[in-house]
């Protein structure tokens, strides 16, 4: 028994490739941040912020500003183990959109003590930035923080850190560092019958790039969802695979039909 | 060849109610070369549902999508069974109680043999390929989507 875990969103600074303030992005119905808050919200007793940036206040949530200015996420990071209250800690980097709360509880699910942290191995990868921590990570984490050892992928090896293989390349794990990693539109979503009834609308204006990140979305918001053969439609067409979105489209998430 | 023009709505408000029958049958008195209907008419049935029963169906549609989705049941029924006259499809929208109708289809022909077999391939397609869903309302007061576990 792992007990409560604090969720933390690294929100990060600015962006120099992306040319703007990531964790302010659109996608779903809100902001990559509120987004990341979203998903982590279910799965931990309490969500924090990681940001030195004042826009990424959020009423209701503590913000805890880097442990040291422009040491990447390894600064967030060592600020979230001061400050946490629990032993567990998941963190999750605002922008890895397509990381949904299966993939989350996952990493919870495989902690054991015996480990200091539980990541994903994506392909030769480790995801430093979508993963639990325990707090005993913390002294050898403020060590390499004081020796300007900010590469995060070298933490984690350097850890007792249990690891998840999955495929090269899991799409899932697609991180967004250019304006090209984006290409999210907005689309009008349709809910029908129970879906309507549970997620609570019925017809709103959202963003997605692809059909992939909107079933994503429906299992994190509501997970009975995935062990339902539910359809989706384009433009009335229903889908058989995922396929890119446009800007405009009217895309409806069907239960299974009943009629007659 | 007399069928249903492409701007009726397929969706009705409400239980499918006899005159809409008749409406048909008198309206294919004129199509001399018509030689037999066959009439499927769905009606509701008081299901059970452990201790308590079903009293009435609520039914609601991507409705845009739906009447497209006829149109094209329609169309592929027509070229599938060359030999008939004509097709109508009408589905129920909201509330039809137990004992009344939510669907009725009808088709057309010059004789017995091609109205029998389309009938039953128009059919079943509207079941499974119209985006229809219902919630069942129970005796006593509950009431549960069809075809979905509950949850």
């Amino acid at each position: 028994m792992m007990g409560p875990v604090t969720g933390w969103v690294l929100a990060g600074g600015g962006s120099r490739r992306m040319g703007r303030d990531k964790a302010q992005l659109a996608w779903a119905d809100r902001t990559l941040l509120d987004w990341a808050i979203q998903r982590l919200r279910p799965i931990c007793a309490s969500v924090q912020i990681l940001s030195s940036d004042s826009a990424h206040a959020r009423p209701g949530i503590a913000r805890v500003p880097d442990a040291r200015a422009d040491s990447g996420p390894l600064g967030g990071l060592v600020a979230g183990l001061r400050a946490s209250p629990t032993a567990w800690n998941l963190f999750l980097a605002v922008d890895m959109p397509r990381v949904g709360g299966a993939a989350l509880r996952r990493l919870l699910a495989e902690a054991s003590g015996e480990c200091t942290a539980v990541a994903y191995l994506v392909g030769e990868q480790p995801q430093p930035l979508v993963a639990l921590y325990h707090r005993r990570a913390q002294v050898a984490l403020e060590a390499a923080l004081a020796a300007g050892q900010w590469r995060m992928q070298d933490r984690l090896h350097a850890l007792k850190t249990k690891l998840i293989p999955l495929m090269q390349d899991h799409p899932d794990f697609s991180n967004v560092n250019r304006p090209e990693d984006y290409p999210a539109v907005p689309v009008r979503v349709l809910l029908f019958a129970s879906f309507r009834e549970r997620i609570g609308f019925s017809d709103r204006e959202m963003v997605f790039p692809d059909t992939a990140a909107l079933r994503n979305w429906l299992i994190t918001v509501h997970p009975p969802a995935e062990s339902m053969p539910y359809r989706i439609a384009v433009n009335q067409e229903i889908v058989a695979e995922d396929i890119a979105l446009q800007a405009g489209d009217v895309v409806a998430v069907m239960p299974p039909f009943a009629g007659g | 060849m007399e069928t249903q023009s492409p701007k009726t709505k397929s969706l009705i408000s409400g239980p499918i109610t006899p005159d809409r029958l008749a409406e048909l049958m008198a309206k294919h008195q004129s199509e001399t070369g018509t030689g037999a209907h066959c009439v499927f008419l769905g009606q509701i049935r008081a299901d059970r549902a452990g201790e308590h029963a079903v009293v009435s169906i609520t039914y609601s549609a991507y409705e845009a999508m739906a009447e497209q989705v006829i149109r094209d049941i329609r169309a592929a029924a027509l070229a599938k069974f060359p030999d008939l006259h004509a097709v109508h499809i009408y589905h129920s929208l909201g509330n039809v109680k137990v004992g009344e109708a939510s669907i009725l289809v009808t088709v057309s022909s010059a004789h017995r043999k091609p109205v029998f077999s389309s009938l039953e391939w128009i059919v079943d397609e509207c079941k499974h390929r119209l985006p229809i869903w219902k919630q069942e309302h129970l005796n006593d007061g509950s009431h549960r989507w069809v075809g979905e576990k509950p949850g």
